[in-house]
């Protein structure tokens, strides 16, 4: 599994596969403010993104690889709320 | 496996990808054979076709390249070579590599559509750059010639897609826009159920080559996330990209229907951010400027955008505008357009809203009706109706060509709305099929591309999704009509069945030949018990009928477990190929008795043991060519592959004529590597040294190498062989080869034995181990001091009691003479002293199983006819 749930904080690590989306999503529906870790992400199904993007974390810490951060974080940070983006 | 279809797509793609591959080395050989293209031509284009029936784009996609390539090939526009084979073999493998996991896993492996782009890509390249040197421009040069971007259709940028660029790319984006190399808007809203067919949006909009900035947005906005579906895509994408649209096309090639890609116009590229400033300067530059503007003087106009650049600040918003100036200035044919609004800019301090100059790709027809501009669809549906003419044009008439161009046409026009065209189109083809010829669709083709305008009624304004099922279920007919019924009525003929039902059916048939068995127990009971000889001899008839039904039935169920050795020997021409090229070794394979027959199980047991020593002889035993010709011998080496029957085995024959095997090196290796003694080694004939090399440990290789000598040396291969009954001989001559032969049982099914009474008991002893049974009598037995023999035919046999191998206590008989049954074991002869010999009998062996496996000395039990079990020995651990 590629997603790892340790209470309030989602790490996503590795290639996170569309199978992986409704555990994410289930997980981000619980109440509270929610951190999601995408440090060790290597690569994610585009249901994972949107479900990153409608679910707006508080937290979003962006992949380590340039590249995908580079491709996915303008848009998650344009959906994130104030306090999101500007953490 | 849970589809039935893709359970079936397996064992026939695995089928066409061997036949491929073996058709693509015949080619190697003589790139001329025509049979040889056309054959593999075929086998890839199945694959293609059947593999659109799953999910596996990535393996479609592949092998799409690789037929386009085969098809260049076919038509004499691409030459064949080494290289070019060994891209296809590789791609060949992937494939066979998909359709392993498919089978494992029913889906391909995450980074399938990656390695598919980028070994199409590689495949495509090469038809490329042959295209190109055949039009005498380059590669791109002449894709982009050849499909001209139609000017009508103009991307609106979305303003959050800019913002993602850095300014720094933008103008470099923009400079190229200007110099005519068109930077593409590819908008791509998937379809909301994508992720069940195994789209991955995001990594698909990926792949599309020199992305300069990517902007996704929801479709619809959020909901709340109790409501959200995280399997609907609810996203769009849209792509700022530098790629030419044939690639863009190439990228997205399966999710064209959701894509539009149209050109930006560079003015739509322009921003500038800076600061405000004013001054007489920028007054006087806008004169001057407009001036050499409006007399064409570009020249002179570049020197003063210089000359002011040079002085202004570089933060300026106005100098800023110099630099975009200054980038549209750099086309040696400058839009005045562009440059007028960029000069009025600087001039200005503000960028006015575009005057809608034209575009850099300004070649299309300006009568165009403007309400058609903004439909993109038109320039896609334009743009395949050119490449599909295109690719007729090049390939000639072609029965399964012209029947996919025909769907992929059709489907064109029907998504358009354009039911008049499409019937014109039809009967072209109809009239293309009948005079074996592409003329009629050609012009049908070309008068649809000019005369007439692409437009469709409003009503398919979003393309619907019935249109797209209509798509799918024309797609599925289309290759019927290229003339492919009769091929499959005749493939029906042989049947498929799962190698278990064949077990089963075996098992069976071996129990009915036990119970079989018993019919003459009865028939004797008849007789003595109750003293029926009239019974007894009708049950003898009966018997006679049903033992010979149940060994012809055993005799056809052998048969079609039978598989000829073409099935182990096919794979070795391509691992040949590879091995000798990677190590700079020619070699000559002859293959010889493909036909020859064995059970399935011996051939596909086989498989490993042949491909050691082949490996073996390329790596040790064939010499460089240099070494061959200093030794007098043809550059070129050979290995034979030679299968037959002789008698109830059959012989496989590993020939080579290499260096053979130095028996001094053995011996010196063997004692090195502590396999023997010193002493033992001097001791040893030249034959019993090079037999050396079956015992464990023992790889003569100096290094270990890739191919073999990893420590797994030859006596794996005499192993698996002994385990399937069969035996391993090496004979070699220093300098002019080694021959390898392995013979093996036909079938390993049923074993004949022999039925022995010992110690009271009845034992049952393989046939194929004795060599003859003889009564010798008492006085002839000799002592040689503890251990007893005797002469037969002028050899000395050594003798052994049966009982006393078992640990069973002798019953002293007073028969005259004894009972021998002499035996070959390991190459020896020994006598068994048994107590009698019974009758012989085809019995089905189970091996001893459970508790009872680490027993020595048996090979396993059978049945007897009543029903008693009959242990069967195994001599060569007995003794």
């Amino acid at each position: 599994m590629a997603i790892r749930i340790a209470r309030k904080i989602v790490h996503l690590e590795g290639r996170c596969t569309v199978e992986e989306a409704l555990p994410l999503l289930e997980a981000l529906r619980k109440p509270g403010a929610h951190k999601v870790v995408m440090t060790k992400c290597e690569g994610l199904h585009t249901a994972i993104l949107q479900v990153l993007a409608a679910a707006r974390p508080a937290t979003l810490v962006p992949p380590a690889d340039p590249a995908l951060a580079g491709l996915i974080m303008p848009f998650l940070q344009d959906s994130s709320p104030a306090s999101g983006g500007a953490a | 496996m849970s589809n039935l279809l893709l359970a079936r797509f397996i064992p026939e793609a695995r089928e066409l990808l061997q036949i491929s591959a073996s058709g693509l080395l015949k080619l190697e050989r003589n790139p001329s054979d025509e049979t040889a293209v056309n054959e593999v031509f075929r086998a890839v284009h199945t694959i293609k076709g059947s593999s659109g029936l799953f999910d596996a784009g990535a393996l479609t996609r592949l092998v799409h390249a690789a037929e386009d390539l085969l098809g260049e090939v076919r038509s004499d526009a691409l030459r064949i070579d080494s290289a070019l084979v060994d891209m296809l073999l590789d791609s060949l493998d992937q494939v066979g590599q998909w359709i392993d996991e498919l089978e494992r896993r029913d889906a391909l492996p995450a980074d399938a559509d990656a390695v598919a782009h980028r070994m199409a890509a590689q495949l495509r390249r090469r038809l490329g750059s042959q295209d190109g040197e055949a039009a005498g421009a380059p590669a791109d040069g002449a894709q982009r010639e050849a499909e001209p971007a139609p000017a009508d259709a103009v991307a609106t940028l979305p303003p959050a897609l800019l913002a993602r660029l850095p300014a720094s790319a933008c103008l470099a984006a923009f400079r190229r826009a200007c110099g005519g190399e068109a930077v593409h808007l590819v908008c791509y809203a998937p379809e909301p159920g994508c992720f069940f067919n195994g789209t991955d949006p995001l990594q698909a909009i990926r792949q599309v080559p020199g992305a300069l900035a990517l902007d996704i947005a929801a479709a619809e906005p959020w909901g709340t996330l109790e409501d959200l579906d995280p399997y609907q895509c609810n996203l769009h994408f849209a792509l700022l990209t530098e790629a030419p649209r044939a690639e863009i096309e190439l990228a997205m090639r399966y999710e064209l229907d959701r894509t539009t890609i149209a050109p930006v116009r560079p003015r739509d590229l322009v921003r500038i951010a800076g600061e405000p400033s004013d001054g007489p300067i920028w007054d006087d530059f806008r004169e001057t400027a407009s001036a050499f503007l409006a007399a064409g003087r570009y020249d002179e106009l570049r020197k003063a955008v210089a000359a002011l650049r040079s002085v202004a600040g570089p933060t300026l918003w106005r100098r800023q505008a110099l630099d975009w100036l200054d980038a549209a200035l750099s086309a040696p044919e400058p839009d005045p357009a562009l440059a007028a609004a960029l000069v009025a800019a600087a001039g200005s301090g503000r960028l006015d809203p575009p005057p809608g100059g034209p575009l850099p790709t300004a070649q299309a027809p300006a009568s165009q009706p403007a309400s058609q501009a903004a439909d993109p669809r038109r320039d896609l549906a334009h743009s395949v109706l050119a490449s599909q003419h295109r690719s007729l044009e090049r390939a000639g008439y072609d029965a399964e060509r012209l029947a996919s161009v025909g769907t992929v046409v059709e489907n064109v026009l029907l998504s358009l709305g354009r039911d008049a065209d499409r019937a014109a189109i039809q009967a072209a083809f109809a009239a293309a099929r009948e005079a074996r010829s592409v003329a009629p669709v050609l012009s049908a083709l070309a008068a649809v591309l000019a005369g007439a305008p692409l437009q469709r009624p409003e009503a398919a304004r979003a393309l619907p999704e019935t249109d797209l099922q209509e798509f799918a279920t024309e797609v599925a007919p289309g290759p019927a009509i290229g003339g492919k019924e009769p091929e499959a009525r005749i493939a029906a003929k042989s049947l498929k069945v799962d190698q278990a039902k064949i077990d089963l059916l075996m098992n069976l048939i071996g129990e009915l030949v036990v119970s079989k068995n018993a019919l003459p127990f009865l028939a004797k009971r008849a007789e003595e018990t109750y003293a029926s000889r009239e019974m007894s001899r009708e049950i003898k008839e009966q018997y006679a009928v049903i033992d010979r039904l149940a060994q012809e039935m055993q005799g056809t169920i052998m048969q079609v477990r039978m598989l000829p050795v073409a099935e182990i020997f096919d794979r070795f021409p391509r691992l040949v190929r590879d091995l000798a090229r990677k190590l700079g070794k020619r070699i000559d394979l002859v293959l010889e008795g493909e036909d020859t027959a064995a059970d399935k199980t011996i051939i596909e047991a086989l498989g490993d043991p042949l491909l050691h020593i082949v490996r073996n002889s390329l790596d040790h035993g064939i010499e460089a060519p240099d070494e061959r010709r200093a030794a007098g011998k043809s550059a070129t080496a050979r290995i034979l592959l030679r299968a037959r029957q002789e008698a109830d085995s059959v012989v496989i024959e590993v020939q080579d004529n290499g260096r053979g095997i130095d028996p001094a090196r053995i011996r010196g290796a063997a004692v090195a590597k502590g396999v023997v003694a010193q002493e033992e080694a001097d001791r040893l004939s030249d034959q019993e040294a090079i037999n050396l090399i079956y015992r464990p440990g023992f790889s003569t290789a100096a290094e270990i190498s890739d191919l073999s000598g990893r420590g797994v040396g030859m006596d794996v291969v005499l192993t698996t062989v002994e385990k399937l009954g069969g035996q391993v001989s090496v004979s070699s001559r220093l300098g002019e080869g080694t021959t390898t032969r392995l013979a093996l049982p036909l079938s390993m099914a049923v074993t004949r034995i022999m039925i022995v009474e010992a110690a009271g008991s009845l034992y049952g002893v393989p046939m194929d181990m004795i060599v003859e049974t003889v009564r010798v009598p008492r006085e002839r037995i000799r002592r040689i001091k503890k251990a007893e023999t005797f002469v037969l035919r002028e050899t000395i046999i050594p003798l052994l009691r049966l009982s006393r191998l078992l640990y069973l206590p002798e019953q002293p008989r007073g028969e005259a003479d004894a009972a021998v049954l002499v035996c070959q074991v390991g190459g020896r002869r020994v006598g068994l002293i048994i107590d009698n010999f019974r009758e012989g009998m085809d019995v089905i062996l189970k091996p001893l199983e459970g508790v009872l496996t680490g027993i020595d000395g048996y090979a396993g039990t059978t049945l007897l006819g009543d029903g008693r079990v009959l242990l069967v020995l195994d001599l060569r651990e007995l003794l």
